[in-house]
């Protein structure tokens, strides 16, 4: 199925090459000459997988064992969020949630122990980068 | 560090007492090293000012960012490496040159437009190709007069045109009488830029001297004149900053410049229009710009130190050493030049009828 | 003999105890910048140069950056290898095998291997520098767009072949990597392609933001999904050095690689990532035991590990000889030598014999202090594995999203990284090789310019990737080859099976 959203991908991709971008001459290539080339190799090599595939059992084993997606997704969502408040609450107090999140949530650890571990590396990052490195970080609410 | 705090977790109480440690540690720095927010400071008038309380005046109080859009190594780069070098004699703060390569010009530009415009980036290189031509060959996320203001012109490095050492060609004659007699072959030549003030030099010629040349782009100068030093292509376009160093360590040969009158710098070299070829340009336009909606009291501070640096004469040697003539204006001078030469082009264009691939 | 001379003279110049001292301290930072993902050599570098000029003498100077430089390959080593995440382009290869020694608990193995092996390229590097320069510049002169081309073309299929056992799927990822290096303006003409309508992509995508994404964040959100379906991910930590079996495995893709990285390595544009695709492929063409090349081969390490340092080594050629600079970090050195009055090129050697021999002899003595200051910090790094994945995992996020920040001070990179976190998770999921993608995004900007170049030069004729160019001739010649034999090694493999 993966392979059918590839091939569907690079057909996308080859048009926009072909069409919007104009693959230009021999003399002359333009824009599109290597993302249309890309495009190619992309549905050629999803269609063989495509073709490699069908012969062989479409259920082998469940794609995800139970509830094993969960973890990951809520650690995207983390980021995600982490992100989004990144540029508006400055980098101490994110980083700060993030970790809270993530040891709570994520790893499951007591509320205890997630909290101090959350602070610890908050700390650590910050004076590695802000305070030792000089590395710009985005500020926010608070005043560092 | 991180790691040896950690393998203490094993025990809760040994947990509690470093957090405790830390916490207080982090509070302590917290409070005790916080950096107040860059505020523009409002000191005493400057000396170059007529007492004026009512003016603002303004001062970085923290490191400035000069921006380079091409990579390292390149005319406009060796020229922010010059001001980098005698900039702590005039500010306080230090200056940091950044160099942002890509999409001809157009990463490094775009960059400064988003950024703030707090007065702590600087552009270096306004009036190049990117600015005064590309423009009007295509839509261009950067308006240049729109969203950069001009601060000061530092220089204005001439289109050198040359070829390798071993190549048949002595003069620009040659090449035209080459050109005209193979008229299927195109005369390749590399350029830095696509678009760029060498590639426009290039598509004059070809236009006023009746032949078909091929302007090569690359990365930047620096690329364009390892390639013609490699003899990839028979002749290229180049600053004198590129070019003259292997000129001297003879594996380059100029046999033109691209402007009206010959270059103070190089008395030897013929213009395009002596050998026949009508055609000249300004160059590229090498100066200093921020992004719109800065302050003007920023503005004027920073055109006056960029003064100050080009009549220091650390700066006149290393500019010396580098080919590079010394041609400051202000901004409000500069502003009009950029429009004036902005116009010159457009004419060239028109008249030769130059498009984009 | 004069080079012998010039050579002592420069020994002299190099053990001064200033510039031992700025040989040590330039070794030291560049190690930390490589070790820490999002600032690399280049920007150091810069941010350094307003120093410099207070140093006075110019042999000073540029043997504290070139020790930035070369000691930020072996900082660049150390994450690839322990965490995964390639700060450099040039580093994507050792993590491929690197990383999977560390998750056998062979991290000591790995990390001492990727030292020692750097040690002796840089050594072979420098001997390199100081007999062969001035023949292997001209050879790097020669290299024009065509060349280009053909190298990467090479590359490219070398990168394919990363991707283990199944071809189609390696062709994928690859094809996925050049596409995304398509997102943002055009290199040659600056036109916008795949940009969605945003601003934000204009700018395409940073090699740092897909790196970390892929394998780092790609990496946590697979290891997390697999512990929660029962399998714990834990990192022994094993013996702390390579054994002597190890040793007799990789002595010689150490000497192969150090030669390979030097030739490869004069090549301005893209030497370092070349050279450890090469030798990569290289070792895993020799090796007795192909099939453990991608799971744990510590030949694997070895050999692209000495060839990126022979290649650092190596692009300082062009620089001294020729005054062309190899790439950005060497250009920085380069605007140095020249604002300070000194013109890198062939006279160097006549005109500034303290600076040419100067550096040249201090590389040999900056590659034993970073002999001496890593292996004993090997220790130090394991330990960093003991530390449990739960609080390890989130801090590696944290790091790469403060790397991949402090790029572009853009807050919304960071949702790029998360991007190809996913994309990077996707591809592990479905039992992909990433190692392609990273490889087709560096090396696609590269073959497209050589591309398009090559055909503006010709007037549009292929020819001229072949005619009067034997260079480029021979490199499609062993392009041809390679895809050749894996076609038939297919069509033999499916004959056995038919049996």
């Amino acid at each position: 199925m993966a392979a059918l959203f590839l091939t569907l991908l690079g057909l996308t991709t080859a048009s926009y090459s072909l069409f919007k971008l104009k693959l230009g001459s021999m003399q002359l290539p333009a824009a599109g000459f290597m993302p249309f080339l890309a495009s190619l190799v992309l549905v050629v090599a999803s269609f063989l997988w495509l073709m490699g595939s069908l012969g062989k059992d479409p259920n082998p084993q469940p794609f995800w064992e139970g509830r094993a997606w969960l973890k990951p997704l809520l650690a995207a969502a983390t980021v995600f969020g982490y992100a989004f408040i990144m540029g508006k609450a400055g980098y101490l107090l994110s980083t700060l949630l993030f970790m809270l999140v993530w040891q709570f949530l994520i790893e499951r650890e007591k509320w205890l122990k997630a909290t101090i571990i959350a602070v610890v590396a908050t700390a650590a990052m910050w004076l590695l980068f802000s305070k030792l490195l000089n590395v710009q970080v985005p500020t926010g609410i608070l005043p560092i | 560090m991180v790691s040896t705090n950690l393998r203490g977790i094993l025990s809760m109480r040994r947990i509690r007492t470093w957090a405790a440690l830390v916490l207080s540690a982090v509070l302590l720095t917290a409070c005790g090293g916080a950096k107040p927010e860059a505020k523009p400071a409002t000191p005493a008038p400057t000396q170059t000012q007529a007492p004026a309380p009512a003016e603002k005046t303004w001062e970085p109080t923290k490191q400035v960012t000069l921006m380079v859009p091409y990579s390292a190594g390149g005319s406009t780069d060796l020229l922010a490496r010059a001001i980098e070098k005698v900039w702590p004699k005039y500010v306080k703060q230090g200056l940091v040159v950044v160099n942002k390569s890509g999409a001809g010009g157009f990463e490094g530009r775009e960059s400064v437009v988003r950024g703030a415009a707090d007065g702590y980036t600087l552009m270096m290189g306004y009036g190049s190709g990117e600015d005064l031509v590309v423009p009007q060959l295509r839509t261009t996320n950067v308006d240049v007069f729109k969203d950069l203001l001009p601060v000061a012109r530092m220089s204005v490095h001439s289109v050198l045109v040359a070829v390798p050492a071993a190549s048949e060609f002595k003069s620009l004659k040659d090449v035209v009488d080459w050109a005209k007699k193979n008229p299927e072959k195109p005369v390749t030549a590399a350029v830095a830029t696509a678009a760029g003030a060498q590639d426009i030099v290039m598509r004059g010629i070809g236009k006023v001297a009746g032949i078909k040349v091929t302007p090569v782009p690359h990365q930047g100068g620096s690329q364009a004149i390892t390639a013609l030093v490699g003899a990839q292509t028979m002749i290229g376009g180049g600053h004198p900053a590129e070019v003259m160093p292997h000129v001297k360590s003879g594996r380059l040969r100029v046999i033109g410049v691209a402007l009206p009158e010959r270059d103070p710098s190089l008395p030897d070299v013929q213009t395009l229009k002596e050998q026949g070829v009508n055609f000249s340009t300004w160059g590229s336009v090498k100066g200093i710009a921020v992004a719109k909606g800065t302050a003007p009291e920023v503005i004027k501070y920073y055109e006056e130190i960029m003064k100050k640096i080009a009549e220091d004469a650390d700066f006149k040697k290393a500019m010396g050493d580098l080919y590079q003539p010394i041609m400051y204006q202000n901004a409000k001078d500069f502003g009009a030049f950029m429009t004036q030469a902005y116009g010159d082009y457009t004419k060239i264009i028109k008249d030769l009828d130059i498009k984009l691939q | 003999m004069e080079i012998l001379n010039g050579l002592i003279e420069g020994l002299g110049v190099a053990v001064a105890p200033t510039n031992l001292l700025f040989a040590f301290v330039g070794a030291l930072l560049g190690t930390a910048v490589g070790v820490l993902p999002g600032l690399g050599p280049a920007a150091t570098i810069s941010l350094l140069l307003p120093m410099i000029y207070k140093i006075g003498s110019p042999a000073t100077a540029v043997i504290f950056l070139a020790g930035i430089y070369y000691g930020a390959m072996y900082g660049g080593s150390t994450t690839s290898i322990l965490l995964n995440l390639p700060g450099e382009a040039a580093s994507v290869v050792t993590s491929l095998d690197g990383y999977k020694m560390a998750l056998k608990g062979r991290a000591g193995a790995a990390l001492g291997i990727a030292a020692i092996g750097s040690f002796i390229a840089g050594t072979i590097g420098v001997l390199g520098l100081t007999f062969v320069a001035p023949p292997l510049a001209e050879f790097a002169l020669k290299f024009g767009p065509p060349e280009y081309f053909s190298l990467t073309l090479v590359g490219l299929l070398l990168a394919v072949f990363l991707s283990g056992s199944s071809i189609v799927k390696g062709m994928i990822t690859l094809s996925l990597g050049l596409l995304f290096a398509a997102v943002g303006l055009d290199p040659v003409t600056g036109n916008v392609r795949f940009t969605l309508g945003t601003t934000h992509l204009q700018s395409g995508f940073d090699f740092v933001t897909l790196a970390m994404g892929i394998f780092g964040l790609g990496e946590i959100f697979y290891n997390l999904e697999q512990s929660e379906a029962g399998q714990i991910v834990t990192t022994k930590v094993g013996r702390l050095w390579p054994t002597m079996q190890d040793w007799a495995e990789s002595k010689w893709a150490i000497v192969r690689g150090s030669v390979l990285g030097f030739v490869v390595g004069v090549l301005p544009g893209g030497g370092a990532v070349l050279s450890s695709l090469a030798s990569y492929g290289l070792e895993k063409r020799l090796s007795k035991k192909p099939e453990e090349f991608g799971e744990g081969a510590i030949a694997g390490v070895a050999g692209p590990e000495s060839a990126n340092n022979a290649a650092s080594s190596a692009s300082f050629i062009p620089l001294m000889t020729l005054g062309i600079p190899a790439n950005a970090s060497i250009a920085m050195i380069y605007a140095a030598l020249l604002i300070q009055g000194i013109q890198p090129g062939p006279f160097l050697i006549t005109e500034h014999p303290d600076v040419f021999w100067g550096v040249t002899a201090s590389m040999y003595i900056g590659n034993a202090m970073l002999l001496a200051l890593n292996l004993p910090l090997v220790g130090l790094w394991v330990q960093l594995l003991r530390v449990p994945f739960s609080i390890l995992g989130p801090v590696v996020v944290l790091f790469t999203t403060v790397g991949v920040f402090s790029i572009a001070n853009n807050v919304t990179d960071i949702f790029s990284l998360l991007f190809f976190g996913v994309v990077g998770y996707l591809l592990k999921k479905f039992k992909f090789e990433v190692g392609p993608l990273p490889m087709a995004f560096v090396l696609a900007p590269m073959i497209e310019n050589a591309l398009r170049q090559s055909l503006l030069i010709s007037n549009g004729s292929l020819s001229i990737f072949v005619v009067d160019r034997p260079i480029s001739a021979t490199l499609l010649g062993i392009f041809a080859v390679m895809v050749l034999s894996q076609v038939v090694k297919f069509f033999r493999t499916r004959a056995r099976t038919a049996k």
